[in-house]
C-alpha cells in the first residue's frame, strides 16, 4: 500500500465576507512575492498550489508541500491582508502521524478527536488508526501570526527544530 | 446543515477497475487504497462456524486472511469493476460495492454527536451507464440504515474528476487503470460521444509480464497475478523506440540487466539474456499492435479483444495515439486544437519511470504519447503525467465536493448536483 509519510500542510484562507474576494487574496500574495501562475505559486524554492475555491468565493484552500516552518508563516502573512481568519491543516500519516502524536501527549491508536490547547491556540486532532492517519487543525488570525504561533506549533508537530548539541548549549550559557 | 460542515466531510470514493481509492478531505493529498474485490465466505462450511466467522463477504485488508484453494478463489472472489462497468442484474458485484463503501465510510465516520454524515462524492468510469448511478445512490441510502454515514451524494465520471483535479475545462483526459483505458474530451463538461473506451489497461502488461517471466523459467511465479504486478512495476520499461531499445539492450546487456528480490521470501528473479524484453512491458499497454508481439499471440496469450458491454464498445488493439486521434476527431473541427493541447494522462498504467543510464532509450508516457500523435501528424500537442497518477480522481471528487454548494441539487439531465440520501 501506498503510503506518504511527509506532511501535507493545507492553508485555507477565509475571506472577508463582503469587502474581499479571491482576486484580491491574490494581490496580497503578490505583494508579498509570491509569484501566480496558473493553479501554482512560488517564492524562490518553494512553491504552493491552489487546491480549490468555494462556489461562492468566500474560501480559497492552497497546499503548501515545503516542511519549512518560515515558509508557512511567510505564506500566510501575505494571506491574512485579506483574511478574516486562515485555518491550517496537517495531514500526517504512518511514522509523521505517530510522532506528532507522542509530541502532543495523544495516542493514535483510538478513532476520535482531541482538543489540545498550544501557544493559546486551540488545536483540532482527529485521529484515524485504521488508516495510521492523523489531522491537526486550528485557526490564526493577525494576533497569533505576530505570536509566530506557526512557527511554534509546526516545530511541535514536525519536530524541526534542531537540536542543539551541549557544546552549542555551553557556550551559548558562557556567552 | 450549513456549508462550513460540508467543506470539512467531503468524502472521495474513486471506484477503480482495480483498486478502491477512498478518504475524506482530511487525508490531505493521499487516498486510503484497498483493491475492488470481495471474498464470499463460505459460512455453511463446518470451520466458518468453528471459527465464528459470521460475515458473508470480506473486503479490505483483511481479505487474504479468508482465502481458500486456487479453485476456491475463483469462483468466490468477485472483482466488480473490472470493465468499469455492473451489469444490472449481478447481484453479487453490487453486494461487493456495497461493502466496500460501508468499510470506507466506517474507517472514517468520527464517533461525536455532532456528526451528521459525509458528503461523499464517488468517480465511476466515463462509460458507466445511467442503471449504475441509480443503484450507488441506492446504496448509498442502504449506508444509512444503523447510524447517518452519508448526508448527501454526488457522482461523476472519472475523466471529468481529473480534469477538476487539474483546473483544466477544456483538455482530453486519458484514464487508464487496471482493466481498461478511457480516452475523453472534456468542454467544461466530457464530450460523451466522443469518448473512445480501450480493452486494456495494467492487467494486459501484466499478463506480456507473466508470459516472459515464463520464458525466463518462473512459470510458477507467473500464476500469481498480484505478484506479476509487482514484478511489472519492478522491471517494466517504456521505450521511446522498440527496436532501438531492443538493439540498445542487446549490446550493453549489464545494462539493462533486471534482477529483483522480492522482500519476505526468498524469491529471487533475474531475467538474464532476456532482459531486453523488459522494454516489451511498456510498448504493450501503448502499441499492441507492433509485430514483436505476433509471436507471443501465437504462442497462446490472448490478444485485447473487441468488446461490447452495454452500449459501449472497448477496442482491443487499437494503439493510444489512435485512440486519443478518434476521439479527438469526434469532437467540432474548431475544438480541436485545444483537445491535442491538454492532454492529461492519469491512472496507475501511466507511472513509467527512466532508470539511470538507460535515458537515451527509456522514456516516460507523457513523452511516448507525445512522439506517437506527432508520429501521426499531430501538431502542437501537450501531454501531462498528472502528479500521483493513481489518486487525481480522488483529489478531482474532494476538490468538487468541497466547491459545489449544498444547496445544488442533484439534476439527472445534467447529472451533477448532491443528492440528499439522509
Amino acid at each position: 500500500m501506498l503510503r506518504d509519510s511527509g506532511p501535507c500542510i493545507r492553508v485555507v484562507c477565509k475571506l472577508r465576507s463582503g469587502d474581499s474576494d479571491v482576486e484580491a487574496l491574490f494581490r496580497a500574495l503578490e505583494a508579498g512575492e509570491w509569484k501566480l501562475a496558473g493553479p501554482k505559486l512560488s517564492k524562490g524554492e518553494f512553491e504552493a498550489e491552489i487546491l480549490s475555491s468555494s462556489l461562492e468565493g468566500d474560501e480559497v484552500i492552497f497546499s503548501l508541500r515545503s516542511a519549512n516552518p518560515e515558509v508557512l508563516e511567510d505564506f500566510s502573512r501575505a494571506a491574512i491582508r485579506e483574511c478574516w481568519y486562515i485555518e491550517v491543516h496537517y495531514h500526517l500519516r504512518a511514522e509523521a502521524a505517530e510522532k506528532a502524536a507522542e509530541n502532543l501527549g495523544i495516542k493514535l491508536g483510538e478513532k476520535r478527536v482531541f482538543r489540545i490547547k498550544e501557544f493559546g491556540v486551540q488545536l483540532k486532532v482527529e485521529s484515524f488508526p485504521a488508516a495510521r492517519a492523523l489531522t491537526i487543525s486550528y485557526r490564526v488570525g493577525w494576533g497569533e501570526l505576530n505570536r509566530n504561533v506557526m512557527k511554534k506549533i509546526h516545530e511541535k508537530l514536525i519536530n524541526t527544530k534542531s537540536p542543539k548539541s551541549l557544546l552549542d548549549r555551553i557556550m551559548g550559557w558562557m556567552k | 446543515m450549513n456549508e462550513e460542515y460540508k467543506r470539512e466531510h467531503v468524502f472521495g470514493l474513486d471506484y477503480g477497475t482495480s483498486d478502491f481509492k477512498f478518504g475524506p478531505i482530511t487525508l490531505g493529498e493521499v487516498p486510503e487504497v484497498v483493491e475492488n474485490r470481495g471474498y464470499f465466505v463460505d459460512s455453511s462450511s463446518l470451520m466458518s462456524r468453528l471459527m465464528g466467522v459470521r460475515k458473508e463477504i470480506v473486503v479490505g485488508r483483511d481479505v487474504p486472511m479468508f482465502l481458500e484453494s486456487r479453485e476456491e478463489l475463483a469462483k468466490r472472489m468477485v472483482y466488480p469493476m473490472r470493465n468499469g462497468i455492473i451489469p444490472k442484474d449481478d447481484e453479487r458485484a453490487w453486494k461487493v460495492i456495497e461493502e466496500l463503501t460501508k468499510y470506507a465510510l466506517e474507517i472514517f465516520a468520527p464517533e461525536y454527536d455532532d456528526f451528521q454524515g459525509f458528503y461523499a462524492v464517488a468517480s465511476i468510469s466515463v462509460v458507466a451507464p445511467r442503471y449504475m448511478y441509480e443503484r450507488l445512490f441506492e446504496v448509498f441510502k442502504e449506508m444509512n440504515r444503523g447510524r447517518v454515514l452519508i448526508r448527501a451524494a454526488t457522482i461523476i465520471p472519472q475523466p471529468l474528476a481529473v480534469a477538476i483535479a487539474h483546473k483544466t475545462p477544456t483538455c482530453t483526459v486519458v484514464e487508464s487503470g487496471h482493466g481498461n483505458t478511457q480516452v475523453c474530451p472534456i468542454s467544461m463538461y466530457p464530450v460523451r460521444d466522443a469518448v473512445i473506451a480501450l480493452n486494456r489497461g495494467g492487467d494486459a502488461a501484466n499478463i506480456l509480464t507473466a508470459e516472459i517471466l515464463k520464458d525466463a523459467g518462473y512459470g510458477d511465479l507467473a500464476k500469481e497475478e498480484s505478484l506479476v504486478r509487482k514484478i511489472k512495476e519492478e522491471i517494466g520499461l517504456l521505450p521511446r523506440n522498440l527496436s532501438e531499445a531492443i538493439q540498445f539492450a542487446k549490446s550493453n546487456p549489464d545494462k539493462v540487466r533486471a534482477s529483483l528480490k522480492i522482500p519476505g521470501t526468498r524469491v529471487k528473479i533475474d531475467l538474464e539474456d532476456l532482459s531486453w524484453t523488459r522494454f516489451l512491458i511498456g510498448e504493450y499497454v501503448f502499441n499492441p499492435g507492433h509485430e514483436i508481439f505476433q509471436s507471443y499471440f501465437a504462442r497462446g496469450m490472448p490478444r485485447p479483444g473487441d468488446v461490447k458491454i452495454g452500449d459501449t464498445y472497448f477496442y482491443g488493439m487499437m494503439d493510444m495515439a489512435e485512440a486519443v486521434i478518434t476521439s479527438v476527431e469526434k469532437c467540432p473541427i474548431e475544438l480541436q486544437p485545444y483537445l491535442y493541447s491538454k492532454i492529461l494522462l492519469s491512472g496507475g498504467n501511466f507511472g513509467w519511470r527512466i532508470p539511470r543510464g538507460l535515458e537515451s532509450v527509456a522514456t516516460t508516457a507523457d513523452l511516448k504519447s507525445k512522439e506517437m500523435l506527432v508520429e501521426k501528424g499531430i501538431e502542437n500537442v501537450e501531454v501531462v503525467v498528472t502528479g500521483d497518477p493513481k489518486f487525481s480522481v480522488w483529489k478531482g471528487c474532494i476538490v468538487y465536493g468541497y466547491a459545489v454548494p449544498i444547496d445544488y441539487e442533484w439534476r439527472w439531465e445534467r447529472m451533477e448536483g448532491w443528492m440528499n440520501v439522509a
